[in-house]
């Protein structure tokens, strides 16, 4: 019991000291927390960033490899196979025209596999690596791709552009890069989406690039997509990624469906990577 | 002395306020959420009842041994729907459903209902500081935007820590005269109004996230 004033007081400032401590230790629990909770979410970004930059890299290299392969095969094929089966077609002709104890039937039929491997060899060499695609630039190597499938294929391949002069958009990175996007999307709307028309448009807004592959094909769920996609698309993506741009799907089971890439300015692309 | 009604007053509104603000999007509001809002209406219902009372100078302690095991379980709860560890739901389960048995024990044979259950707050506000903590853990590496219940814990461990040590020793304050544990209510009511300021800060956070 307490029976003077002064014990009261004194009991009531222990308490009250007990109290302010253990609010203090609190606040110091809590800071300590926050503290270290923003240390470890900030270690935890740079180890996901450092990771992300990682694949990026990966990627980039692996698509370069890739690039630099397809040149090496492109160039083999052209200057080496190539000239050495134009050899062969030559020295069967003179066979040809000279007397010889030849079959001259059996020499015009090597003559006629020789000539179908040559130009086996040239499409292979020009799929690989279009010269046009060096010499020209993208957008007359898209038109090449439009008059071949116009002229070759049961489907109708129509593309459309406002560039004319795409050396201040482009590099030569960059034209490789949407030319293999533009020739991954046509093999997938022929082959998955069984499309009769594709339509390709090059935009070029103020250095800013909008590639827009649209297709009548039986299209797709984009839910599938979420579960899994293919080599291809997983190709395009990285292409995408690498050049810094963006890229949108739409499609609707028989529907058709609609790529649209957009590409910053020359400047700002593929400086993320 | 005669602020302290008019503090009483201010928490009262907030309370009520923020019982409201809550309720309305209660519906919406996933599952911890929920709990907050049937706390702080039990805790409006209750600290207005124990207003009137102490206004007209009865003894409103019974109300505290059933306020500190409403709370007690509405915190039990709140911490169980807010984590998402199942193992640490087990383990709220059966540690709550002690200690909630505990205290009806404490208060029907231990205690008296006329005074503080002393002993009682000191096992339940405890056991909420040790969920509050592990809580604290379990969210440590959490991203800075998760749809977390960190601020809304923080006011917890700093409120319950605090009402731990007043009402351990309001026993002792009985003997004392009110002038006297003046400081010591000031602060227990300041600090349940930052808690129930760090509640609405957390609400309107959430809300924000969407």
């Amino acid at each position: 019991m307490l029976n003077s004033s002064e014990s009261a007081e004194n009991i009531t400032i222990y308490i009250a000291l007990i109290l302010f401590a253990v609010i203090a230790l609190v606040l110091v629990i809590i800071l300590l927390f926050f503290v270290s909770r923003k240390k470890i979410v900030r270690e935890k970004m740079e180890s996901q960033e450092l990771k992300l930059r990682h694949k990026s890299d990966l990627i980039r290299y692996n698509i370069e490899t890739q690039e630099k392969e397809r040149h090496r095969i492109a160039e083999d094929l052209h200057d080496d196979v190539g000239s050495q089966l134009n050899l062969i077609s030559l020295g069967l002709h003179r066979i040809n025209k000279i007397e010889s104890t030849l079959d001259k039937e059996e020499t015009e039929a090597i003559l006629l596999i020789t000539e179908g491997v040559i130009d086996r060899v040239r499409s292979l060499s020009h799929d690989l690596l279009p010269p046009i695609l060096e010499k020209f630039g993208l957008v007359a190597a898209l038109e090449e791709v439009e008059f071949n499938y116009n002229k070759t294929n049961s489907i109708e391949l129509n593309f459309k552009t406002n560039i004319e002069n795409e050396e201040p958009i482009f590099d030569v990175n960059d034209r490789l890069y949407l030319y293999r996007i533009c020739q991954e999307l046509i093999q997938n709307s022929l082959k998955h989406g069984k499309a009769k028309l594709i339509r390709i448009s090059l935009l070029n807004k103020e250095g800013n690039v909008h590639l827009s592959i649209t297709d009548d094909g039986v299209g797709f769920d984009i839910d599938d997509l979420q579960s899994g996609k293919g080599m291809g698309l997983m190709n395009i993506e990285n292409r995408v990624e690498i050049l810094g741009g963006t890229m949108t799907i739409s499609s609707k089971l028989h529907e058709g469906s609609t790529f649209d890439i957009y590409l910053p300015k020359k400047a700002n692309r593929g400086k993320d990577n | 002395m005669k602020y302290l009604m008019t503090f009483n007053i201010v928490t009262l509104v907030l309370l009520g306020t923020l019982s409201i603000l809550m309720s309305l999007e209660f519906k919406k509001n996933e599952l911890p959420r929920k709990v907050i809002a049937i706390y702080l209406i039990g805790s409006f219902i209750a600290q207005g009842i124990a207003t009137i009372y102490w206004y007209f100078g009865l003894n409103n302690l019974t109300i505290l041994h059933i306020y500190s095991l409403f709370q007690f379980i509405a915190f039990s709860a709140f911490f169980w729907s807010a984590t998402e560890n199942k193992t640490k739901q087990r383990w709220i389960t059966v540690i709550s459903g002690i200690v909630s048995c505990l205290l009806v024990i404490n208060s029907i044979w231990n205690e008296s209902l006329s005074d503080f259950n002393s002993m009682g707050i000191f096992i339940s506000n405890g056991t909420i500081v040790a969920y509050s903590i592990t809580y604290f853990f379990e969210i440590l590496g959490a991203n800075l935007d998760s749809k977390k219940y960190l601020i809304v814990n923080a006011g917890v461990l700093m409120f319950i820590s605090e009402s731990l040590v007043v009402f351990l020793f309001g026993n002792f304050l009985k003997e004392v005269a009110l002038i006297d544990q003046a400081v010591l209510w000031y602060t227990h009511i300041s600090t349940y109004i930052i808690f129930l300021l760090l509640i609405f800060w957390n609400h309107a956070k959430l809300k924000r996230i969407g």
